[in-house]
């Protein structure tokens, strides 16, 4: 690893886009919400979930992340160094910055998943051999070998998916961006999904979601960014910045439902006036730390 | 289509694709040059039992396949076997005539044997293989990445037109024939733009996995099995064989 590694691997400042502006490479179709005066940091390492309601700029943003898009004004760093947009430097640089697409027909284009996943590895120059232990390895660490032969049509929304992340793990990626990752999947989908976070994570790499699940943000994030109209109006450790209401409605978003169940036993204790024992948790923040432990999935 | 397609992933012949080329590419050329009795009709059977016991298609697919074709020859041999003629004293004369008939035979016989070979060819092995083997064969590679990108469209639009179609009829869109015209030109307008929003997040999409212009992938080299490959050979000798000894 690089010597003098930066605390932050990322970190945008007074971050602007505007939609239509000559800088930006190729819209996605969608006309993507304008993000103005978007600052904010992610430590190296950790677990960000990015969140806000439909039309927030979550993806806007996340598209920032990799180089896809070049921001008005303001200014992007990448390993506290300022982002370079020459051709060369963008391709170190989503290497480095994996990102998964919402759709993953937009991302899979070959007609089995083996060279499908092959793609990303190929572009960064790797002789084959090496390409095809990637492969594998990617394979092996989203548990779709079974599917490497497999022609891509033929695939489930679920399984296309995984194939999709599989494409960019192998391109062993520092930093991985996923967009809505858990939308249209089954409960159990998003076991599986967990998990395979919870591997790459314990890998070292960072996470990085966007999501409207406020629940999974919860449980699962060390820190969750909210946004509204294309800025960031909190940014923090999810018990401290999820407990206030006012500005999670105001963001389209709800409470997690072990801070509304913490607090509606707070207030239903206090009316029963049922006495704390020494050895219960004695605050409100202890109880929640409690459920929140419990809450969240096996790995 | 995607009958077609999903037996060629998954019969048991999936794994040969090599040898299944050679072998059907054989039958075809000897269903081409080979006098029809015996020489088509036992490239017929040949890959009749190919396909039902070696790749183990199911009868009723590999006949549901074969029948398409079937149809269209029989259609277009009746011309043969009716002589029409017309004389300015009998009038119009449609006859019956035994050597069209013969004709009919042969022709019915050696096209349908050699669709029966290209049908095993494409029951048995897998278009991505093929996509493989033009690439080793040199074929530009600008062909092959349009055809792979075809392969893969196809059944995308396939679905959006699809469930197009859906989101028109729960809302009664064919109710009638005036309706399903209708109904039928806008899904095919909103295809059109699907598609090219479709092609523009598909290349941002790769753009982001590194794309800068060509698709490159790896492709799995398969070992050939000699057994299967002498197997091919032999099969070839054995209908050549039988033809010259019975002529």
């Amino acid at each position: 690893m690089v010597a003098n590694m930066n605390k932050f691997i990322l970190e945008a400042r007074n971050l602007t886009y505007e939609y239509n502006a000559a800088s930006v490479i190729e819209s996605l179709g969608v006309r993507p919400q304008a993000l103005s005066g978007v600052s904010l940091m992610i430590k190296r390492g950790s677990k960000v979930a990015i969140l806000g309601g439909n039309g927030a700029g979550k993806s806007t943003l996340t598209m920032h992340f990799n180089g896809m898009y070049k921001p008005t004004s303001g200014e992007l760093l990448l390993d506290g160094k300022p982002a370079d947009y020459s051709r060369k430097a963008r391709l170190d640089w989503m290497q480095r910055v994996g990102m998964v697409l919402q759709d993953p027909d937009d991302q899979i284009f070959s007609a089995t998943v083996f060279k499908d996943v092959s793609f990303g590895p190929m572009n960064l120059g790797l002789p084959e051999d090496q390409v095809k232990i990637r492969v594998t390895e990617a394979l092996e660490e989203i548990d779709i070998s079974f599917l490497a032969e497999m022609p891509t049509h033929m695939l489930s929304f679920g399984q296309r998916k995984k194939v999709a992340i599989a494409g960019v793990v192998a391109m062993r990626p520092e930093v991985l961006v996923l967009d809505e990752p858990t939308a249209g999947l089954d409960p159990s989908g998003v076991d599986q999904l967990l998990n395979i976070l919870a591997r790459l994570h314990a890998r070292g790499a960072t996470l990085i979601i966007t999501t409207h699940d406020v629940d999974l943000a919860y449980g699962w994030a060390d820190e969750v960014i909210i946004m509204k109209d294309g800025q960031v109006v909190r940014q923090g450790e999810p018990n401290e910045v999820m407990s206030d209401i006012p500005m999670m409605e105001s963001a389209s978003l709800r409470q997690p439902w072990p801070l509304a169940m913490g607090q509606a036993l707070e207030e239903n204790l206090a009316c029963l006036r049922i006495k704390r024992k020494a050895n219960e948790p004695n605050s409100l923040g202890d109880f929640i730390k409690a459920i929140n432990t419990k809450s969240r999935l096996p790995v | 289509m995607r009958l077609i397609d999903t037996w060629a992933n998954i019969n048991n012949w999936r794994h040969h694709p090599i040898e299944v080329i050679y072998l059907s590419m054989g039958l075809l050329l000897l269903a081409m040059i080979l006098p029809p009795m015996p020489g088509a009709a036992l490239v017929l059977l040949t890959v009749t039992l190919c396909a039902l016991f070696g790749a183990r298609i199911p009868p009723f697919i590999f006949f549901r396949v074969l029948l398409l074709p079937l149809t269209f020859l029989l259609v277009g041999s009746l011309a043969l076997v009716f002589s029409v003629s017309f004389d300015q004293s009998t009038g119009l004369e449609i006859a019956f005539s035994d050597q069209g008939m013969q004709t009919a035979k042969t022709v019915i016989l050696r096209s349908i044997s050699a669709v029966s070979a290209l049908i095993l060819l494409t029951l048995t092995v897998p278009l991505t293989e093929i996509i493989t083997l033009m690439r080793r064969v040199r074929v530009p590679n600008a062909l092959i990445e349009l055809i792979e990108l075809m392969y893969r469209f196809l059944f995308i639009f396939d679905e959006i037109f699809a469930s197009l179609l859906k989101a028109q009829s729960v809302r009664l869109g064919y109710r009638n024939l005036w309706l399903s015209y209708r109904s039928l030109s806008s899904a095919v307008a909103v295809l059109f733009f699907r598609a090219m929003d479709r092609a523009r997040r598909l290349e941002s999409g790769l753009e982001s996995r590194g794309y800068s212009g060509e698709l490159r992938v790896l492709n799995v080299r398969r070992k050939i099995s000699s057994r299967f490959f002498i197997f091919a050979v032999l099969v070839h000798f054995i209908i050549l064989g039988i033809t010259f000894i019975t002529i």
